[in-house]
C-alpha cells in the first residue's frame, strides 16, 4: 500500500476524479468541458488505436462508426421512445455491422497500407453524403435532441457539465480495461502478429481477415458510443459535425503523437493536444482558425523525428524516474 | 498414400514460367532435399503448396485432401509450416512470445505452452534471449527463432527455405542433426538449401528443379551422378572431378 507504484497511479485517479468537482466549485464550466473533451477524444483514440495501433491497418474513416452510432441511437430515441443507453447500445452495435461489411472488402488486401486508408475514406464520405442528401434525420438541417428532464437514465444534465465528465470517464476506463484484457488474451497475439507481419502471421495459422474484423468491430463499437455521448453532450448535431474528416484524422493523430500501439498512448495524445486545441479555439476566437491544426502539424513532425513511439516513451521514462527516486528515499527513511 | 503430392503444377509470373508441369511425391516421414540453380521454381514450390500463390493449373493433395483452393492459414491448420528464403519474424515481439503465437497453442494449457517455447528456446540455443526483441537478433539468430516458431506449431510436413543460410558451421550441424531426430519423431521434411554437403548428409531423397521442371530425383549419391543435374549446375560440357 505503501509503495509509491501503488499510491501514485491511485493520486493520479483521485485527482482525476475529483478535479472536477474543484472546478465545478472554484474554476469554470469552460474548465470542465476541456476535461470532458480530453476524456472524450482519448476514448475516441484509444478506439482508434486498437486498429490502427494494434493490428496496424490505418483508418482514416472512422468518423462514419462515431456519426451512425449518433445517428442510429438518437433517431431511434426519437421514434421510439426507449432510454438512451439502450439506444447507445443499438447506435454502436449498428456501427460495428457497418464497420465489418465495410471491413470484409477493404482487409484482404495484406499490410493495412495506404489501399487500406484510401478505402476508409472514401466509405466515411460517402456515409456523410448520404446523410446529408437522402435527409436522414433531418439532412444538413441536423438533428435536435429534445430537452429532457435532467436525469442519469435520461443521459441529460443541465445545471452542471460534471456528470458528462464522470461518464466519459468511465468509459474511458471501462474501454481501457476490456482493450486491456482483450489484448491479454490470444487475440492480442495474434493482433500485433498481423501487424508485424501478415504473412508471417498467416503461415503460422492465424486467419488474419478474421482478426483484422474483430479488431475493427471492436474499435467501431467504441467509437460509436463516443459518438452517442456527444449526441447527449450537445444535444444537437447535423452531418458536418458527426462525419467530418478532421475527426478521423484527430483520432489518428492522438493515438499517434501519444503513442500507436500503446495502451495508454491516445491517453497521452488526447492531454496534450485537446487542451491546446479547445484554449487555442476560445483564446484566438474567430481569427486564426486552424492554429491548433497548424500546432498539431508541428508536434506531429517533431514528434515523428524525435520519438516516433510517441509521447509515452517519454512519460514512461519520467514515471520511471520518480517511481525510483521515491523508493530510493523511502529505503533511506 | 503419400502425405504430399504434387501434380502437374504450373505457375507462370508474366512471360516466365516458373513452374512448369512439375510432379512430385512426399513419404510421411522422410526428409527430402528440393534443389535447383537460381530462378529454378523452389521458392515458387513453396508458395504453391503453402497458398501464398495460387497454381495456373495443377493439383496438390495433402494426405489425400486436394487442398487447392485453401489459404494459408487453413493449409497451416492442416499440418503444414514452413519458413521463408528471406526470414521472417515477428520484429517488435520478444523472442519468447513469437513461439507463442501459433493459434495451434489454443489447444494447450497456459503452463504447457510456455514450458514448450522454453524447451525449444533451449533446442536452438535462444533461451538466454527469450525476453529480447527479436528484431535485435543477428541474421543467423532470427533464422534459428524462425525454425523454433514452424515447430512450435507441430506441423506434419515442415518446409524449410534455405535454413542454413546465415548459420554458423557448428550450429548447421546442430541443426541437421535435429532435423534427423525429429524426423525419427515422425516429422517430413521438405527443404530448399544451396548448401549441398547438407543437404547430402539430411536427406534421404533430392528432387533436382531446372526452369520449373522436375530433372532428377533419387539418393544423394544418385543426383550427384546424374548428367541432367550437373549440367543444370555447372553448365553443359562440363566434367566433373571424381
Amino acid at each position: 500500500m505503501s509503495s509509491p507504484s501503488f499510491y501514485i497511479p491511485t493520486t493520479i485517479l483521485a485527482l482525476l476524479l475529483f478535479l472536477p468537482l474543484f472546478l465545478w466549485n472554484f474554476g469554470s464550466p469552460f474548465q470542465i468541458h476541456v476535461m470532458i473533451m480530453v476524456c472524450f477524444y482519448a476514448f475516441l483514440g484509444t478506439a482508434w488505436n486498437l486498429v490502427g495501433g494494434y493490428v496496424g491497418q490505418v483508418s482514416i474513416g472512422h468518423s462514419a462508426f462515431y456519426g451512425i452510432g449518433a445517428y442510429v441511437a438518437t433517431l431511434a430515441f426519437l421514434e421510439y421512445s426507449i432510454s438512451p443507453w439502450l439506444c447507445m447500445f443499438l447506435g454502436a452495435i449498428s456501427a460495428a455491422i457497418f464497420a465489418v461489411s465495410i471491413g470484409v472488402p477493404s482487409v484482404r488486401f495484406r499490410g493495412g497500407g495506404a489501399f487500406f486508408a484510401l478505402v476508409t475514406i472514401a466509405f466515411a464520405e460517402t456515409v456523410r453524403l448520404v446523410f446529408l442528401n437522402l435527409k436522414i434525420g433531418g439532412g444538413a438541417a441536423g438533428v435536435w435532441m429534445p430537452v429532457l428532464p435532467e436525469s442519469f437514465l435520461n443521459f441529460q444534465f443541465h445545471s452542471s457539465k460534471v456528470p458528462y465528465y464522470y461518464i466519459i470517464f468511465g468509459f474511458l476506463l471501462a474501454e481501457i480495461f476490456i482493450i486491456h484484457r482483450i489484448l491479454k488474451s490470444r487475440w492480442g497475439y495474434y493482433f500485433v502478429a498481423i501487424r508485424e507481419d501478415e504473412i508471417k502471421a498467416e503461415s503460422v495459422g492465424i486467419n488474419t481477415t478474421k482478426y483484422k474484423l474483430i479488431a475493427i468491430f471492436i474499435s467501431a463499437f467504441f467509437t460509436a458510443i463516443g459518438g452517442v455521448f456527444y449526441a447527449q453532450y450537445v444535444l444537437y448535431f447535423d452531418p458536418f459535425t458527426v462525419f467530418p474528416l478532421e475527426l478521423s484524422v484527430y483520432m489518428v493523430l492522438v493515438a499517434t503523437i501519444g503513442g500507436r500501439g500503446t495502451l495508454l498512448g491516445p491517453v497521452v495524445g488526447s492531454f496534450i493536444l485537446t487542451p491546446i486545441s479547445e484554449y487555442t479555439r476560445v483564446w484566438l476566437g474567430g481569427s486564426f482558425r486552424g492554429l491548433s491544426l497548424t500546432v498539431y502539424g508541428i508536434l506531429l513532425m517533431v514528434i515523428v523525428i524525435i520519438i516516433p513511439a510517441g509521447l509515452i516513451v517519454w512519460v514512461k521514462k519520467g514515471y520511471r524516474v520518480i517511481l525510483d527516486s521515491l523508493s530510493q528515499s523511502t529505503k533511506h527513511d | 498414400m503419400a502425405l504430399l503430392e504434387v501434380k502437374n503444377l504450373k505457375k507462370s509470373f508474366g512471360g516466365i514460367q516458373a513452374v512448369n508441369d512439375c510432379s512430385f511425391k512426399i513419404e510421411d516421414g522422410c526428409i527430402y532435399g528440393l534443389i535447383g540453380p537460381n530462378g529454378s521454381g523452389k521458392t515458387t514450390i513453396f508458395n504453391l503448396i503453402t497458398g501464398f500463390y495460387k497454381e495456373d493449373s495443377g493439383d496438390i493433395f495433402f494426405r489425400g485432401e486436394r487442398i487447392n483452393g485453401l489459404k494459408p492459414y487453413q493449409r497451416t491448420e492442416r499440418g503444414i509450416g514452413r519458413t521463408f528464403q528471406l526470414v521472417r519474424v515477428f520484429r517488435k515481439m520478444k523472442v519468447l512470445d513469437n513461439l507463442l503465437v501459433p493459434p495451434h497453442l489454443e489447444k494447450l494449457d497456459k503452463e504447457t505452452r510456455l514450458q514448450k517455447a522454453i524447451d525449444l528456446l533451449k533446442f536452438v540455443e535462444l533461451e538466454r534471449l527469450k525476453d529480447e526483441l527479436a528484431e535485435n537478433l543477428s541474421f543467423g539468430q532470427q533464422r534459428l527463432l524462425e525454425f523454433a516458431i514452424v515447430l512450435m506449431q507441430d506441423p506434419d510436413l515442415i518446409l524449410l527455405d534455405e535454413p542454413t543460410s546465415g548459420v554458423n558451421p557448428a550450429l548447421i550441424k546442430k541443426m541437421c542433426d535435429n532435423i534427423k531426430q525429429l524426423c525419427k519423431e515422425g516429422k517430413t521434411f521438405l527443404i530448399i538449401e544451396h548448401n549441398i554437403p547438407a543437404i547430402m548428409d539430411t536427406c534421404g531423397t533430392v528432387i533436382v528443379l531446372d526452369y520449373g521442371r522436375k530433372i532428377a530425383e533419387g539418393s544423394g549419391a544418385d543426383i550427384a551422378k546424374d548428367e541432367r543435374v550437373i549440367e543444370a549446375y555447372l553448365g553443359a560440357g562440363a566434367e566433373v572431378h571424381k
